[in-house]
C-alpha cells in the first residue's frame, strides 16, 4: 500500500506543490509564477479548444457568454501576466545576479525566449480582437486591454486589427506547437521527466546505498560505462536540469574543489545523450556497426572529482527532481575499486587496512578494548544478555582523542545504572567507509561477521558511539538481513536525562557556563537520520551558552570527513574542514561541540593547521554533558 | 518481442475502448459560410451605439455569439475554413504530436533497453505498421457497421473515427508506397522512368487529397454506392490478405529470432 502511496502524496507535495523549489526564496516564486502560469494557460486553451468539433463527444456545446466567461477571461490573463513576470524574474536572475551554480547552454535561453514570447503573442492576439470589437466586458481581459491601450496609441485602427489579429493567432499557435514539440529535446523535458522521476525515485532511506546482491556470483560491479546505470538512474539524468541547487550546498564546490555534483550529472547526461541517443558516429563504429561506449571514468569524466565527494547528502535534500548524486559517485567508485583496482593510494591504504587489521586506522585488532582499561565495563560473550549494547566503533576503540569520549560515555552510562555490555574483540568495523569508498565485498564480509554475532547475544538495542555507525545499522544492516532497534548515543542520553536518570543541575546555584557554544551537526546523524534536536537538548541540559551556526540543522555543513574522505590525501587549500572552521569563527564562538568522532577530528586539524587553538576549541557532547554533571555533583558534594 | 502479442491485443483494446465511446457521439462539424467579412457597420454601431438588446442584455457586451465564434480567441468573424483547413490542422498538430511522442519515446526506449537508440528505432517501424493496421480494422468495422446504403437516412458519423481512419491510411500508404517506389526505380530503365512520370503527376494532384479529405472530414459525407466488387476487396479480402502476410512474418520473427 505505502508502494502506492508514496509516489502519490511525493507526486502532489514535490512534482505540483514543488516543496523543496520553495526552498530558495527567489527562484521559488520564479517557478511558481512560471509554472502555475503556464498550467493555467494550457487547461484554459484545452477548455477553449473543447468548443471545436476535435474531441468528440467532448465537446462544449453552449460555453457561457458571459459571468463565468467574465471569470475565465480574468485567469487566463492573470496567467499570463505570472508567466510575463516569471520569465522577467528569470531573466533578470541569468543577466544580473548570474549566479554562478546555474547552467548557462542554449536551450536555457531558448526556453525562457519562448516562454516570453508565447503571452506576448497571446496577448497581442486579444488586444486586436478588443480594438476590433471593443466591448464593454473588456475590463476583465486586463492585460489584454492594456495592449490594446498601447497598440491604439501606436495607431492600429479596427479595420487593420483584424489582419493583424489572424496572423498573430497564426504567431501564438506556432509558438505554442513549437513548445510542445520541443519539450523532448530541450531542457523543457523536466516537464515530463521530473515528476517521474520523483515518482520513481527509490523509497529506501537516503542514507542507505543500493547492495549489491550476490557479490560473490556477479561479475559486473559497480558501473564503468553509461549502460551499466538502471533504467531508474538514466531517468534521474534526464530529469536533472542543471539548476544548481546541489552545487550552492555542496562543501567541495563551496571549497573551491573541481567537483560539482550538478557538472557530475551534466557529465552523465551527456555521456547518456551520445553514446545511446545520438552517437556521433565520427568512426566510433567498428566494423560490425556496434559503436564502442567509452568508459565513463577516465574517458569522459576527471578521475580526480570521483574521489571528491563525501556524500555528506546535501545535495540529496535540496534536488527538487530527486536526482542522487551520491549514489552514482558510489556506483562509479566501485567500478573503479572492485573491477579496475584504480583507485588513490591513500584509499589503497586505507582498505588494505580494513582488510588486514579489521579496521580503518590499521591498528592491531587486538588494541580494540585499550579504551576500556580502568573502566567498568562488561564484554559480552555469546548467549549473555543485556539491555543496552554499546557499538563502539573503530574510531572509538583507535583514536585517542575519541576515545576520551567514549571513556566519558560509559561513565555517564554506569551512573545512570545503564545494563549495557560491548562485544569487545569480537566487533567487527561496521564496514561504512568501505562501502562509501567503493568496497561492497568488504562491507557485505563485515556485516555479515557483524550480524552473526549480534544474533547470538540478547539485547533490547544497539547504542552506537558514531553516526556512521549508527546510520549504517539502522539503515544498510537490514539489507543484509539485521533489522536491530539502533539509537546514537545522543538519543540515548537525552532520554536518560528526561528519565531523571542523569541530573544535570542539582543545585540551583550552578551558573551558565561561561562562553559561546555552538552544535555542528553531522550530516549522518542530522540529514541522513533526522536527529536535531536531541544533542541540542543535551547542551542546554548542560547549561551552555548556545548559539547557532549560520549553517545549521539540515542546511549543515560538512565537516569533509565523510565518505572516506577522513582518510584522503587532500589539497590544503580545498580542505573542507577549515571552510566549515570558518563558519564557528565567525559566529565567534569559544567551543564547537560535535557529536560524531570524524567531526571532531576534522575539526581538531582544522584548528590546528589554522592555529586558532587559543580562540576556539572541539568538543564532544558527551565530554560537555559530563563536565557539566561533575561540576553539579562537586558543589552539591 | 516475445510480448508483442500480448502489448497489440491492449493497445488494440485501448483503441476499441476509445473507438466505442466516439462511435456513440455524432459528428458536430461547425458548416460555416468561408471567410464572411464581418459587418462593420454592425460592429461599430453596437459598440459606440447606446444599445442593441438581444434577450435583455446589450449585444456589443457580450462576446461573439457560439456560431459566430467556434474558437473564442482565434476567429472574430467565424471560422474560416478552405479545403487545405483540415490537412493544415492535422499537419501541424500531427507533427507536434509525433515530435512530442518521438521524443519522449525515444528517452523511455533508452532508459529501458540501455542499448543504442540508432540501432533499436528501426526494429519499431514493424510495430507501428502493425498497430496502423489494426487501427485501420477497428476503425473500419465501425464505419461498416455505421453506414447505410439508403440515400434517405443521413448517419453522422464521427470525424475522429473518419480522421484516424483515413490518417492511419495514409501513414500506411505512403509507406508501402514509397518503400515500393524506392525499390521499383533502383533499376533505370523503361518501366522505372514511366513510373517516376506517373508519380510526379499524382503528387502534381495533391489538392485531390485535399479535397478527399475535405469531404471525409467535413462534409456531409455520403453513404458509398451498394457493396460492389470494389467495396469487398477493400473490407475483406485485401485485409484479410495483409494480415495473413503479417501474421506469417511475425510468426517467421518469432521462429527466427527478432531481428537477424
Amino acid at each position: 500500500m505505502i508502494r502506492i502511496i508514496n509516489p502519490i502524496t511525493d507526486f502532489f507535495t514535490q512534482a505540483l506543490l514543488q516543496l523543496r523549489i520553495w526552498k530558495r526564496i527567489y527562484p521559488g516564486i520564479m517557478h511558481f509564477l512560471i509554472f502555475w502560469g503556464v498550467t493555467i494557460q494550457v487547461i484554459g486553451t484545452a477548455i477553449n479548444l473543447m468548443q471545436m468539433a476535435l474531441f468528440t463527444p467532448f465537446a462544449i456545446e453552449n460555453f457561457p457568454r458571459s459571468g463565468w466567461y467574465h471569470f475565465y477571461e480574468f485567469t487566463m490573463d492573470l496567467a499570463g501576466v505570472f508567466i510575463l513576470i516569471g520569465v522577467g524574474m528569470a531573466f533578470y536572475r541569468r543577466l544580473v545576479m548570474k549566479p554562478k551554480t546555474l547552467g548557462y547552454s542554449w536551450d536555457d535561453w531558448y526556453a525562457l525566449i519562448l516562454l516570453t514570447l508565447l503571452p506576448l503573442a497571446g496577448f497581442t492576439t486579444e488586444a486586436m480582437r478588443l480594438i476590433v470589437v471593443d466591448p464593454p466586458w473588456a475590463g476583465y481581459s486586463f492585460a489584454g486591454s492594456v495592449f490594446a491601450g498601447l497598440y491604439r496609441l501606436l495607431g492600429v485602427k479596427p479595420e487593420s486589427a483584424v489582419g493583424w489579429q489572424q496572423t498573430f493567432v497564426i504567431i501564438h499557435i506556432f509558438l505554442g506547437v513549437t513548445f510542445v514539440a520541443s519539450i523532448p529535446f530541450t531542457k523543457l523535458r523536466h516537464l515530463v521527466f521530473a515528476p517521474l522521476n520523483i515518482i520513481r525515485h527509490p523509497r529506501r532511506a537516503i542514507g542507505a546505498l543500493e547492495k549489491v546482491e550476490d557479490i560473490e556470483e556477479t561479475e559486473l560491479l559497480g558501473v564503468g560505462k553509461i549502460t551499466e546505470f538502471s533504467s531508474q538512474q538514466l531517468l534521474s539524468f534526464d530529469a536533472c536540469l542543471r539548476c544548481g541547487r546541489c552545487e550552492e550546498v555542496c562543501p567541495c564546490t563551496n571549497s573551491g574543489m573541481s567537483y560539482s555534483p550538478r557538472l557530475l550529472i551534466t557529465a552523465l547526461h551527456g555521456a547518456m545523450l551520445r553514446s545511446l541517443i545520438s552517437p556521433s558516429g565520427n568512426g566510433d563504429a567498428s566494423e560490425d556497426g556496434v559503436v564502442a561506449i567509452p568508459e565513463f571514468v577516465g574517458e569522459t569524466y576527471n578521475e580526480h572529482d570521483l574521489w571528491s565527494c563525501t556524500t555528506c547528502g546535501a545535495c540529496l535534500t535540496r534536488c527538487p527532481a530527486f536526482v542522487r548524486p551520491p549514489e552514482q559517485v558510489v556506483d562509479l567508485r566501485r567500478y573503479q575499486v572492485l573491477m579496475m583496482g584504480n583507485m588513490p593510494k591513500s584509499v589503497g591504504d586505507t582498505l588494505r587496512n580494513m582488510e588486514r587489521q579489521g579496521n580503518p586506522w590499521g591498528m592491531p585488532p587486538e588494541n580494540r578494548l585499550n579504551w576500556a582499561e580502568g573502566l567498568d565495563v562488561r564484554e559480552l560473550a555469546p548467549g549473555d544478555e543485556a539491555d543496552v549494547l554499546l557499538f563502539v566503533g573503530c574510531a572509538a576503540a583507535f583514536d585517542e582523542r575519541n576515545k576520551k569520549v567514549v571513556q566519558s560515555f560509559v561513565r555517564l552510562l554506569n551512573k545512570a545504572s545503564v545494563d549495557f555490555g560491548v562485544l569487545g574483540f569480537d566487533e567487527a568495523c561496521c564496514g561504512e567507509t568501505a562501502r562509501r569508498m567503493g568496497h561492497e565485498y568488504i562491507f557485505q564480509v563485515m556485516a555479515e561477521q557483524n550480524i552473526e554475532i549480534f544474533n547470538q547475544i540478547h539485547f533490547q538495542r544497539i547504542v552506537t558511539a558514531c553516526p556512521h555507525c549508527f546510520n549504517t545499522l539502522k539503515n544498510e544492516y537490514p539489507q543484509m538481513g539485521g533489522d536491530y532497534e539502533v539509537m546514537h548515543y545522543s538519543e540515548m542520553l537525552s532520554e536518560l536525562i528526561s528519565n531523571g536518570k542523569l541530573v544535570t543541575s542539582k543545585s540551583a546555584n550552578l551558573q551558565m557556563a561561561n562562553g559561546k557554544l555552538a552544535y555542528h551537526d553531522s550530516c549522518y546523524l542530522g540529514r541522513y537520520n533526522d536527529i536535531y534536536k536531541a544533542p541540542r537538548e543535551i547542551l542546554d541540559k548542560a547549561g551552555t551558552n548556545r548559539v547557532e551556526l549560520s549553517r545549521k540543522g539540515e542546511n549543515s555543513f560538512c565537516c569533509g570527513g565523510g565518505g572516506g574522505m577522513m582518510w584522503m590525501e587532500t589539497d590544503p587549500n580545498t580542505r573542507i574542514n577549515n571552510r566549515r572552521l570558518q563558519d564557528a569563527l565567525d559566529a565567534r564562538v569559544d567551543t564547537v561541540a560535535t557529536a560524531c568522532p570524524y567531526c571532531l577530528t576534522m575539526f581538531d586539524d582544522a584548528i590546528r593547521s589554522k592555529a586558532v587553538a587559543e580562540q576556539i576549541q572541539v568538543r564532544d557532547i558527551v565530554e560537555v554533558l559530563e563536565a557539566r554533571i561533575s561540576e553539579s555533583d562537586r558543589i552539591t558534594g | 518481442m516475445k510480448q508483442l502479442p500480448r502489448r497489440l491485443i491492449f493497445i488494440g483494446l485501448i483503441v476499441l475502448g476509445f473507438a466505442i465511446i466516439f462511435a456513440t457521439g455524432r459528428g458536430q462539424a461547425t458548416t460555416l459560410p468561408e471567410g464572411q467579412p464581418p459587418n462593420w457597420d454592425k460592429i461599430s454601431t453596437l459598440a459606440g451605439g447606446p444599445s442593441e438588446t438581444v434577450s435583455g442584455e446589450n449585444l456589443a457586451a457580450l462576446p461573439p455569439p457560439a456560431d459566430r465564434d467556434p474558437c473564442l480567441h482565434c476567429h472574430i468573424a467565424g471560422e474560416i475554413v478552405t479545403e487545405w483547413s483540415p490537412i493544415s490542422r492535422w499537419l501541424v498538430f500531427g507533427a507536434m504530436g509525433f515530435a512530442f511522442i518521438f521524443g519522449i519515446s525515444r528517452n523511455f526506449i533508452v532508459w529501458r533497453t540501455r542499448e543504442l537508440w540508432h540501432f533499436r528505432w528501426m526494429y519499431h517501424l514493424s510495430r507501428i505498421t502493425a498497430i496502423l493496421f489494426i487501427l485501420q480494422v477497428i476503425t473500419g468495422v465501425i464505419l461498416v457497421f455505421l453506414h447505410s446504403s439508403t440515400l434517405e437516412i443521413i448517419v453522422q458519423i464521427p470525424v475522429v473515427i473518419k480522421a484516424i481512419h483515413w490518417g492511419s491510411a495514409v501513414v500506411l500508404l505512403i509507406a508501402a508506397l514509397g518503400l515500393s517506389l524506392a525499390g521499383a526505380l533502383l533499376p533505370w530503365y523503361q518501366r522505372p522512368f514511366w513510373a517516376m512520370l506517373f508519380v510526379t503527376g499524382v503528387i502534381g494532384g495533391a489538392l485531390a487529397i485535399a479535397n478527399l479529405s475535405f469531404t471525409y472530414l467535413y462534409a456531409e459525407w455520403h453513404i458509398p454506392p451498394p457493396p460492389s466488387r470494389l467495396y469487398a476487396f477493400h473490407v475483406l479480402l485485401i485485409p484479410i490478405g495483409i494480415a495473413g502476410i503479417m501474421s506469417i512474418i511475425f510468426i517467421m520473427l518469432r521462429k527466427r529470432g527478432e531481428t537477424q
